[in-house]
């Protein structure tokens, strides 16, 4: 793990900012200088004013974009996620692995899991606050992307999830019904639908409550193609969802 | 529009060397099970394309109800009679339960899932029976491997000489057991035997020889379909 790993996001990715200014300012002090030493002084200045404003205007524009992809109060959610999870994670991974275990009739090896938390997250529009969905864990399968990523409660079939309180299954039989239905069913863009596992078929989506509010959800996509919801074995996957839900309130995370 | 649409016209030519060897031993694979189809009632043949019951099963075509989501295959001529022609999926049967007293589903890996082998069950009577028949694992995998394409996807070569990737499904011989299991099948009533190119077979198309290279044996030595018999 890097060291940059344990730096909130946030304030990694002004780091990275700000050194990316930094690795700029000193080239372009360099070429002030070579441009003093052969005596091109009109263009020295030129440069010199141009990292002059570049300097004060990083200060405002980097900020701006910082908060613009972390919202601060989204981002102190997610720190302190960060913080709580890692105590239970090992426990939920092997929930998850578990479940993968009670599907029946499909290859397993082709079933990728993993657990999306509501959160509410503030965007950079307004202040008030919006459920979505935080993927704690990296998936436990082949594919997938890694945690931490968030996804609106509006969009796919966690969403779907969410809303009804209920498992939710969704299948396709070519990327092309995926390409069309990701957007006109599931609130992606067409650019968010390609950045996805495109080669998925089955995706199932079940409710993790705690006194009948979701709290989060465990989701489970396949590659081969009519997986769910046949294979899903719901009184196991009721059981797994009761266990996380009593990690999560554990380890303090609801 | 279906899938299978964009190589619906060329689908049933002899350029299509792998097809024509999968159905010599399809032909081959379903002979002894003729005596299997009930004497009486609707047979659905699921994934029809232009209709093979009469040439595989030597069954009354007038009994016959031909379902396909690709129109263009359902179009085709000529073609097999039968009582109706559906257009519609697989993964959910537009009719009854308990509707037919067999199912038929020629080379299914188009098609075939969890979802697709439930509904066949449900839409036969009791006693009813599925025959079916799906290219095997043994020969796809490696195949699709060194093709550089996923193990659920097949790809044909069009009369233009274009590659089109189409999705088919290839499972193990217990995994579809399985399935056929969870679809509701009784595991007692379940039957799948694997078969082989018949020798009579001369012209042997190269996307056979290029897995049984890699898997050292001759081509009439690799296992090419799975026969599936299941009785509701």
């Amino acid at each position: 793990m890097s060291v940059l790993e344990w730096v909130p996001r946030r304030r990694r990715f002004r780091i990275l900012l700000r050194l990316v200014f930094l690795i700029v300012g000193i080239v372009a002090g360099f070429f002030i200088a070579v441009l003093m030493e052969e005596k091109y002084y009109v263009w020295a200045g030129i440069v010199a004013i141009a990292v002059f404003f570049a300097s004060v205007g990083e200060f405002i524009l980097a900020d701006v974009i910082t908060e613009r992809r972390y919202p601060v109060q989204t981002e102190k959610i997610l720190v302190s996620l960060e913080r709580r999870i890692p105590a239970i994670e090992k426990e939920l991974a092997e929930e998850l692995s578990c479940i993968k275990n009670t599907l029946r009739g499909c290859d397993v090896r082709e079933v990728s899991a993993t657990l999306h938390l509501k959160v509410s997250v503030y965007s950079p529009i307004d202040e008030r606050p919006e459920d979505a969905f935080v993927q704690v864990l990296n998936y436990q399968g082949g594919f997938g992307g890694s945690r931490w990523r968030i996804t609106p409660c509006t969009k796919g079939v966690i969403g779907r999830c969410l809303r009804t309180c209920q498992p939710e299954f969704v299948n396709f039989s070519t990327v092309d019904e995926y390409n069309e239905r990701m957007v006109k069913e599931f609130g992606f863009t067409p650019k968010e639908a390609k950045e996805r596992t495109m080669s998925a078929r089955s995706y199932w989506a079940h409710p993790v409550l705690m006194q009948n509010d979701l709290i989060a959800v465990i989701y489970l996509f396949s590659t081969e193609p009519q997986v769910f919801p046949q294979a899903a074995d719901i009184t196991s996957l009721n059981q797994s969802a009761r266990h996380v839900s009593n990690l999560l309130h554990a380890a303090g995370v609801i | 529009m279906g899938a299978y649409d964009v190589i619906a016209s060329e689908y049933y030519q002899d350029s299509h060397k792998t097809c024509r060897n999968f159905d010599e031993v399809t032909r081959a694979a379903l002979a002894p099970f003729h005596g299997r189809v009930p004497p009486s009632g609707l047979i659905l043949d699921v994934g029809a394309g232009r209709g093979r019951c009469k040439e595989y099963l030597n069954v009354d075509t007038k009994r016959v109800v031909q379902l396909d989501d690709s129109p263009l295959m359902l179009d085709l001529d000529p073609r097999e009679p039968c009582l109706l022609r559906v257009l519609h999926g697989a993964e959910y049967l537009p009719f009854p339960n308990g509707e037919f007293s067999c199912v038929t589903a020629f080379l299914c890996d188009a098609f075939v899932g969890l979802n697709c082998l439930t509904e066949i069950h449900r839409v036969l009577q009791e006693g009813g029976v599925f025959i079916g028949t799906l290219p095997s694992y043994e020969w796809g995998k490696p195949l699709r491997a060194d093709l550089g394409i996923e193990l659920f996807q097949t790809r044909f070569v069009n009369a233009k000489g274009e590659t089109i990737i189409l999705p088919s499904v290839l499972i193990t011989a217990s995994q579809l057991s399985q399935m056929l299991i969870v679809a509701g099948f009784r595991e007692d009533r379940v039957e799948i035997t694997k078969h082989r190119l018949p020798k009579t077979v001369s012209e042997v198309s190269g996307d056979i020889h290029k897995p049984a290279k890699v898997l050292s044996c001759s081509v009439y030595d690799l296992d090419l379909v799975y026969a599936i018999v299941a009785r509701r």
